[in-house]
């Protein structure tokens, strides 16, 4: 094989980083770079000064007629012979038709050189390929294509993004575009201060920033090679966006397709995207097969975009398992993807927000907004704008404005208060601060207005925490007392390990919230959503409470399922319930549909299943063993469950119908009290406990007979 | 009426129940538990000088045994040398000094009985090392002492803010040595008594701690976790992590973070309980990992100096002498972590049965009818330290070193005779006086006479895997080649990778892992990739093969059948067959319609195969596969086989037809071991000659042999580019309970029992395979192929390694 395609002398680089989208809808006026900036800032905790950059598109200020090409270059000789590679591409039709030399003397390391040029796509890339792999030798990297679109233009080098904006002059005065991306980068490793290794990365009219470390990446890397990529900085996100040229441009797949391709949906959720996407599970069969490499695995939450002539594209991918943030927002102007609520926030107090579902992506653009939401398509939002204060919010005796503050700041003023003596304090305009009321004293009532950032409540021993506004991750980590309310929603691994006192959410729970939980001695932890959950929720839980409500689509009739897949899994004890029926195959843990079905033909074959058995078997909604049992003769039965059993797992009892005795006992006291904290109606409440639940509890063991009544502290 | 049991104290050591010797096939052999009892009751220094050093490490594989402590120029040196280290605490926080580099490893209460935890802190406050409490909360009787830290793991199990708040530091475990890349494991019989109450998780059922800590899943969501506790508790705070690929960058993440150290665990260190396949196969060894880590923390700046001086390093896993102490912080390392050699030295006698909750010694037990007398074992383990501190002053004393200080980091003080320049270079040693350089270095450690292939404990395993279906866990020591048992198959050199910190581990009990492969254009279907392709069809009576074709059916594989022995019994299974065609053009009347694919023989008569591929695919519209020897030329061989428009070429070992020795290994000129010949015609199908779609993307590429053991091969095949791996023998061993080379009548094929075990098998594998993809960090098999990142070699010959186009551990 030739030399230059062998892996063992790839480079790897990983970030963990904050990233931006902000796209404006065709009848609102462009986006500033300062606004940008602004944002991205907000984020800067997730960042490093190792490196940031920005994408425009469809900048005022540069011509769209040309492609603009813009290189890293080392020093003159670099400049030199980048310059010769390009020219010597003019025999097919490249055309130089201005350049802007490199400024050695104002650049730390690596200059800009820019060109304007004249070119086809394909000569482009070969040309593009070819400066990067001709000016590489063993990992030293003398000259760097990095932006190289008619559409947009990429600004990027090592520093804070404060840093890289004033370097390439983007606030004064300020750029104007159709859409930015942009990031802050925190490298694991950093292998000397260059700003090839910055975001974006971008290639031909393609721009992506990323948070995350892809496990695919020895797997993607041949697949690219073999596409024609030769020379790579050993960038995870470099490789994402030439994957997603690729596929777009060469394979001509559309952007839905190249979405479901990068995302790879789990195999048992074809039939669900067939039925809410409308693309053909065959279909999904033939990317999952005839793209193999370009699969992304491990975590990722990319921000792609793409402009053309007409229209700017935004497209947002979060991997299935959900290990990235990755929250969307909508306002009357813009569309927005971002690593953190706050980011949004700065620009928009009153935007819509919402996380996007596991493996879905999001894509928008400037002309139609939003094509697809992140979100199962019948999902009832919730939204958090005007609420309502209660009435009986005590006056404070400590108020601080939060404005500017960092976060050690913040808590070091929040400590201060408690010490003083403060037992109710108000914390206005918070944005972002993280680990907020950790370390509270047992009884302080801590109000927070605006969006706190993540691991809010962690090891909380008895605070009372109230939230107007959205929480974000980690919330609630090992609480072992006291209360979490939250008048707006929660992402993701919400009370994890939660071992007492409770949480009231009004809107939605993100994925992994409950897991871990436990109950002690008296301890009865309780989690209690007004809207939906997302997926993992209560794994590996063992005991307390998690009720999800879905009062939105209880008030509007919907039958929509309000809870993610892969309910309860490795649930040992506790209750969960979820208001509604559901789909049997996403609690607890269900084999893949078609390797039971494999199973039960063979045992058809064997003789151990009747004809009609098995087409009464195939014909179930769900291959649950309890939906089996029935239907099957005992040894046929034991051979199967050998699938569904392990040594690992309890069986889980499932439940659908409504409430009964002993389940209104725990969980009355708890809707009476979230029904008066976030003032919702009687009349609701009445629809609500006559409503059908689906309740799902461990093996009949752990369940009622060891369990106390709840709890409940006035 | 309850049988009440006389409770045993154990006061005194038992019987070491190992053979003599370094005994073949445990790392842990009864040498060194002699040696290490002998400090334990004398509290005097055993290895006095270099001499001893290197006979106590004499015919050991294991990498530190492989390298010698070198003396300096200098002579002795003037005064006692000064043993005692710091382990630092930054930003603001109290620095932890240490009478010796030594601290004692976190074992959990729970995992070991609250008798021991008790003797392991109050040794270390007599003798001023650390110790730890690993994830199983803090016992109330050793809470008002300081020498330990606190671990706060991925299950939060008995932690609050009090609890965090004790001891001197707390440690962030996001991995360990002998799991990398999953969670902590209670077995259900050990939790019990107080242990749930301190944990608070219900009784009787097995503890398993998330794989990844659900709040980091990237570098900067530990910064975020690491200042969280810092803010809460004002403790410094120490990362665990496993040796794993990205060691030395996660080593420089957690120095930028703001973490004051970092404890890097490796191979050989022990544990109540882990999947034997996680154990053997996953992470590098301490010694490359501390040697990296120390490297690049030394390269990498912040605010201008070095990150490693912003961070401790602690290196564990298989620390058993004074010796590897000082070859430890000759590597890099601070301090070093000692688990199993305090249980040793508290009388365990290495019978492997931590994770039954039988340990014989009331250590690894919560079993009340043996008791540990908690004085005998404080005052065992106080010895063995005052034992370690007597021999590293005297070895120190040699080298010329005035104090411990000096010794860290430095690598003159080691050299090595006996391993290849490429590890010597990533290791940062300098060779061995008169030793001339070559690429590749013969293994003088290796033993005269190649050893028998299947081992007893591999064989062990596998039944295991029959039995129950579920993947083995096992929990001390390790036999696992290349570091204790010779290799015997290039997988064998090969290391997969643990997920921590810059991505996370996918929790493989609790989160979905897909194994299903699509082969053919999506005609065939394989629920995890794997499949039965036994070569000896004669040896095999045909009950054999309708068992095998039958399990693969039930399963959703596809088991390969020769013409031969196909009958309507088979046939009823075709589904699940893959007709081999021998020298056969057509398949018998009525069977071409009723198996999923064929197979050719790609041997003689090759300007005939496109013709018979394109007449068997009109025919009957099924795959079909080509299989081939791994031969020399394999990269022209498999674009030939593409270009004749073949669904899947499959590559198998050639066994020589009257020993059943398999003959292609490396010592061939004919062949390539299976694992080269296939990462080459896994490259050679991609890269096509000018614009072509590479043919990769539509032949298969599958690889089969007798000697693929199990889910840790199968793993190793995919990353090296095989869609799928055959296997042989083993299927045999695990559908009757014995080796495949012993078949004879007695065997009952058409036993219930034969086909549940080969499901279970099956299966067992596959849940195996789960476990390494997961702690990969990779939640498909599809992303898993052709991922040769995810691989290390250890020392494995340079020139077998670039053509595996894997990298060596430590880069």
């Amino acid at each position: 094989m030739p030399a230059q395609f062998r892996h063992d002398k790839i480079p790897i680089h990983h970030d963990g980083c904050g990233v931006l989208g902000i796209l404006a809808k065709s009848h609102a006026p462009p986006i500033r770079s300062d606004e940008t900036l602004a944002a991205i800032e907000c984020a800067r905790f997730r960042g490093s000064k190792f490196g940031a950059g920005f994408t425009g598109f469809k900048v005022d200020t540069f011509p769209e007629k040309y492609v603009t090409l813009r290189t890293f270059v080392l020093d003159n000789e670099a400049y030199a012979e980048a310059r010769n590679t390009l020219e010597s591409f003019a025999p097919e039709g490249l055309q130089i038709v201005h350049e802007t030399p490199p400024d050695f003397a104002s650049a730390s390391t690596m200059a800009t050189w820019e060109a304007y040029v004249l070119a086809e796509d394909d000569i482009l890339f070969k040309a593009a390929m070819e400066i990067n792999a001709r000016l590489e030798t063993d990992g030293v990297f003398r000259a760097r294509v990095y932006s190289s679109a008619k559409h947009h233009v990429t600004f990027k080098g090592v520093g804070y993004p404060t840093d890289v904006a004033e370097e390439y002059g983007m606030l004064d005065p300020a750029l104007s575009a159709r859409m930015w991306i942009a990031h802050t980068r925190q490298p694991t490793n950093s292998p000397g201060a260059y700003p090839i290794w910055s975001h974006p990365f971008s290639l031909m009219e393609w721009s992506i920033v990323h948070n995350g470390d892809v496990s695919s990446f020895g797997g993607n890397i041949p697949f690219m090679r073999s596409a024609g990529v030769e020379s790579v900085v050993g960038n995870d996100s470099e490789l994402i966006c030439c994957l997603i040229d690729y596929l777009t441009r060469v394979e001509r797949l559309s952007l839905t397709e190249a979405a479901l391709t990068l995302t790879s949906p789990y195999e048992r959720w074809w039939k669900r995207i067939e039925a809410d996407e409308g693309i053909d599970a065959q279909r999904l069969q033939q990317l999952a097969m005839n793209y193999v490499g370009s699969h992304l695995d491990g975590p990722f939450a990319v921000v792609a975009g793409h402009a053309d002539d007409e229209d700017a594209y935004m497209l947002g991918i979060i991997d299935r398992l959900k290990f990235r943030p990755f929250v969307v927002g909508e306002d009357e102007d813009r569309i927005y993807l971002a690593s953190e609520e706050c980011e949004i926030r700065v620009l928009s107090p009153n935007a819509a927000v919402w996380g996007c579902d596991p493996g879905r992506y999001v894509l928008a653009s400037g002309k139609e907004g939003f094509i697809e939401r992140g979100l199962a398509p019948n999902r009832v939002m919730f939204e958090f704008t005007n609420l309502k204060k209660s009435a009986d919010e005590s006056e404070p005796d400590a108020v601080i404005d939060a404005t500017g503050m960092q976060y050690e700041t913040l808590n070091r003023e929040i400590r201060k208060a408690s010490e003083d003596g403060a037992k109710n304090i108000h914390i206005q305009r918070v944005r972002g601060q993280r680990y907020l009321a950790v370390n509270l004293p047992p009884d302080t009532h801590l109000t927070l207005h605006g969006a706190p950032g993540n691991c809010l409540a962690n090891f909380n021993e008895g605070a009372h925490i109230t939230v107007w506004g959205n929480a974000a991750d980690d919330t609630a980590d090992t609480m072992h007392d006291g209360s979490v309310t939250i008048h707006g929603s929660a992402r993701d691994v919400l009370g994890q390990a939660l071992q007492g006192g409770r949480i009231y959410v009004r809107g939605d729970i993100g994925n992994r919230a409950g897991i871990l939980m436990r109950q002690y001695v008296d301890r009865r932890p309780v989690i209690m959503a007004g809207g939906r959950a997302g997926n993992y929720l209560g794994e590996y839980m063992s005991g307390g409470t998690i009720a999800v409500l879905g009062l939105a689509e209880l008030e509007c009739g919907s039958d929509a399922q309000i809870a993610g897949d892969f309910v309860a899994p490795g649930m040992l004890g506790g209750r969960i319930y979820i208001r509604g029926k559901m789909d049997r195959g996403c609690v607890g843990y269900v084999p893949n549909r078609v390797d039971v079905e494999s199973y039960l033909e063979t045992l058809h074959i064997d003789e151990l299943i009747a004809d009609g058995a098995l087409r009464e078997l195939m014909a179930l909604p769900a291959l649950t063993l309890d939906l089996m049992e029935p239907l099957m003769e005992e040894e046929a039965f034991m051979r199967v469950r050998r699938l569904y059993d392990s040594k690992y797992r309890m069986p889980l009892i499932v439940r659908e119908g409504p409430l009964e005795d002993e389940d209104l006992e725990v969980l009355v006291p708890h809707i009476d009290r979230f029904f008066e904290t976030f003032g919702l109606d009687d009349p609701l409440k009445a629809t609500l406990l006559e409503a059908t639940f689906t309740r799902v509890l461990a093996a009949p063991r752990m369940a009622l007979e060891t369990d106390p009544p709840p709890v409940i502290e006035e | 009426m309850k049988k009440v049991r006389a409770v045993k104290t154990i006061d005194k050591y038992l019987r070491i129940p190992t053979p003599k010797g370094v005994a073949r096939g445990e790392f842990w052999s009864s040498d060194r538990i002699e040696y290490m009892r002998q400090l334990s009751e004398t509290g005097k220094a055993a290895i006095r000088n270099l001499d001893d050093a290197a006979q106590y490490a004499a015919n050991s594989r294991s990498l530190r045994d492989r390298i010698r402590l070198s003396p300096t120029d200098n002579g002795r040196s003037e005064q006692q040398p000064d043993i005692s280290v710091q382990l630092n605490g930054f930003n603001g926080t109290k620095p932890i000094p240490l009478a010796a580099p030594l601290v004692w490893g976190d074992m959990s209460f729970g995992a070991i009985h609250a008798e021991a935890v008790k003797a392991l802190v109050r040794s270390a406050e007599a003798t001023g090392i650390l110790s730890g409490t690993g994830e199983g909360g803090l016992h109330p009787d050793i809470r008002h002492l300081k020498r330990f830290n606190v671990q706060w793991a991925s299950a939060r199990f008995g932690v609050d803010l009090d609890t965090l708040k004790s001891g001197s530091a707390v440690f962030i475990k996001i991995g360990q040595g002998a799991k990398p890349g999953i969670g902590g494991h209670l077995p259900g019989m050990k939790v019990v008594g107080d242990i749930p109450t301190t944990r608070r998780i219900p009784e009787g059922r097995d503890a398993i701690s998330p794989a990844p800590h659900h709040d980091i899943y990237s570098i900067e969501d530990l910064g975020q976790r690491i200042w969280a506790l810092k803010l809460a508790t004002g403790q410094p705070v120490y990362v665990k992590v496993a040796a794993t690929n990205y060691v030395p960058y996660v080593a420089c993440g957690i120095a930028r973070m703001g973490g004051d150290g970092v404890v890097i665990d490796g191979h050989l260190a022990g544990t109540g309980a882990t999947p034997e396949v996680i154990r053997d196969n996953v992470g590098i060894p301490i010694e490359i990992a501390v040697a990296a880590s120390d490297r690049m923390l030394r390269e990498q700046m912040m605010d201008g100096e070095p990150l490693r001086n912003r961070v401790s390093i602690i290196a564990g896993g298989g620390i058993t002498s004074s010796t590897d102490m000082l070859k430890m912080a000759a590597l890099g390392a601070d301090a070093s972590m000692m688990g199993t050699g305090a249980l040793v030295a508290m009388g365990c006698v290495m019978v492997h049965r931590c994770h039954t909750g039988k340990c014989p010694t009331a250590l690894a037990t919560q079993k009340p009818h043996r008791l540990l007398d908690v004085d005998w074992a404080t005052e065992r383990c106080i010895q063995f330290v005052n034992g370690l501190k007597e021999e590293v002053g005297l070895l120190l004393d040699e080298l010329g070193y005035d104090s411990m200080e000096q010794l860290i980091g430095n690598r003159k003080a080691l050299e090595a005779t006996n391993l290849n320049d490429e590890t010597l270079e990533i290791l940062g040693l300098e060779r061995a006086n008169g030793r001339a350089s070559t690429k590749s270095r013969p293994d003088t450690n290796a033993p005269k006479e190649a050893p028998d292939f299947w081992t007893p404990w591999r064989i062990d395993h596998i039944k295991a895997n029959a039995d129950t279906g579920e993947a083995l866990i096992t929990s001390m020591g390790s036999q696992s080649p290349p570091f204790v048992e010779p290799p015997r198959v290039i997988c064998d050199w090969l290391r997969s990778d643990g997920a921590q910190v810059t991505r996370p581990s996918v929790d493989p009990y609790r989160e979905e892992i897909e194994t299903s492969v699509y082969l053919a254009g999506g005609k065939t279907r394989l629920a995890s990739p794997c499949f039965f392709d036994l070569s000896r069809y004669d040896a095999l009576e045909p009950a054999a093969h309708a068992l095998i074709a039958r399990t693969a059916s039930a399963v959703g594989s596809l088991s390969v059948v020769s013409m031969d022995v196909i009958d309507e019994r088979i046939a009823r299974y075709g589904r699940a067959v893959a007709l081999d065609l021998m020298s056969e053009d057509a398949p018998p009347a009525g069977m071409g319609e009723r198996v999923a694919a064929f197979l050719i023989e790609d041997r003689a008569d090759r300007e005939m195969l496109p013709l018979r591929v394109a007449s068997l695919k009109r025919a009957f519209g099924k795959p079909v596969f080509v299989r081939t020897p791994p031969i020399r030329n394999i990269h022209r061989r498999v674009k030939r086989l593409a270009d004749a428009e073949v669904d899947a070429v499959i590559i198998r070992d050639e066994v020589n037809a009257e020993t059943g020795e398999v003959v292609s290994d490396l010592s061939s000129d004919q062949h390539y071991p299976l694992e080269i010949a296939l990462s080459i015609a896994d490259m050679a199908m991609r890269f096509p000659e000018d614009g072509e779609t590479p043919a990769r993307r539509r032949v298969n590429l599958l690889a089969s042999s007798e000697r693929l053991r199990g889910a840790d091969d199968i793993f190793k095949l995919i990353a090296l580019g095989a869609d799928a791996a055959g296997i042989g023998d083993a299927a045999l061993i695990a559908a009757v309970g014995r080796a495949g080379a012993d078949l004879d009548g007695e065997i009952d094929f058409e036993s219930p029992d034969a086909s549940l075990r080969l499901e279970n098998y099956y299966w067992a594998a596959q849940k195996e395979l789960k476990l390494l993809l997961g702690a990969a960090g990779t939640s498909s098999v599809t992303t898993l192929l052709g991922s040769r990142e995810l691989l290390r070699s250890v020392d494995l010959d340079p020139n077998a390694r670039e053509l595996l186009d894997v990298k060596p551990a430590g880069r």
